[in-house]
């Protein structure tokens, strides 16, 4: 692999070859109570903080359609983990918050996930993580502009 | 940001960008009628050479279900795309051959491809290409020692 475009084109597979994988192990390796995807989710509200973010939002940050997001969180909400609840503003819209359970939930699993974490990077240098958290931003931005055409 | 922080933003985002690569690529595709993830299971099988792979050997290098490999493989067959054959010496392996079709339909649109992804890649030197490519090839690798050794236990 020595052209450029090789690179990018094996970066760009490869990113879907990861995420199955990852998918199918982090399944596997931590204890049943929420699928990755399901994890995601809560992580992807959490990030808006205090006010609860709504269905379109989340579904936009995690590229995943709004079906696709509605159906996870209402298999969440079954569990406990979140609520959808209307948006006071607009009747239409649906807000995601989180349960206290949740939060009990990552603090019990603080330390399973830090070790699940660990075990896959354990590699990794920290110099070697930088490169590859800014190259990610700079993935992110690339991503946007085909966003926008 | 701190060392586990980083960890989880990278874990997390492999997923994200995968997601949002597989939006904004089939809305790429869709013009031409082909999809993000036809054209992942194309590149899977590709790279088994000229022996056709099996569809468990494939659905096994994706990390996805038989069933849903076999989907796909479907959705192509019927375009033309594969054929899904029976393997001469067992009757119950399934064999996925890339057609004619399937070669001219990408070479043909492989500049237009290249800029697609050139632009993506557009802020990137090509010292942080390489370094996604080691972390990526490294994080592989990894990942199948765990899987191994998850399948013993």
């Amino acid at each position: 692999m020595n052209d450029k475009i090789d690179k990018q084109k094996y970066i760009f597979s490869r990113m879907f070859l990861l995420a199955n994988k990852l998918q199918t192990l982090g399944d596997r390796m931590l204890s049943g109570e929420m699928t990755i995807r399901q994890w995601l989710l809560t992580a992807a509200v959490a990030q808006y903080g205090e006010v609860p973010p709504t269905l379109g939002e989340v579904a936009r940050l995690l590229g995943n359609s709004h079906q696709n997001v509605k159906q996870m969180a209402v298999k969440l909400q079954e569990k406990g983990f979140l609520l959808l609840v209307k948006s006071e503003s607009d009747y239409r819209e649906t807000r995601l918050r989180l349960t206290k359970k949740n939060c009990c939930f990552w603090e019990k699993s603080r330390t399973e996930l830090k070790s699940f974490l660990d075990e896959i990077f354990c590699d990794f240098c920290e110099e070697e993580m930088d490169l590859l958290y800014q190259s990610f931003n700079k993935l992110y931005e690339g991503i946007k502009r085909q966003e926008i055409k | 940001m701190n060392f586990i922080d980083k960890q989880k933003y990278i874990f997390g985002s492999i997923f994200l960008i995968a997601n949002r690569l597989q939006v904004v690529g089939d809305q790429y595709l869709g013009k031409d009628d082909m999809t993000m993830k036809q054209w992942f299971l194309n590149v899977m099988i590709a790279q088994f050479g000229d022996t056709p792979p099996t569809l468990s050997e494939v659905a096994e290098l994706m990390g996805s279900s038989r069933q849903n490999v076999k989907q796909l493989a479907l959705k192509l067959e019927e375009k033309g795309f594969l054929i899904i054959r029976k393997d001469e010496q067992d009757a119950r392996a399934l064999r996925l051959e890339l057609t004619d079709k399937s070669k001219v339909f990408w070479d043909k649109r492989q500049n237009k491809d290249n800029e697609y992804i050139e632009e993506l890649f557009r802020e990137f030197s090509p010292e942080e290409i390489d370094a996604v490519c080691k972390g990526f090839e490294k994080l592989f690798k990894r990942i199948e020692s765990l899987e191994k050794e998850t399948a013993e236990k």
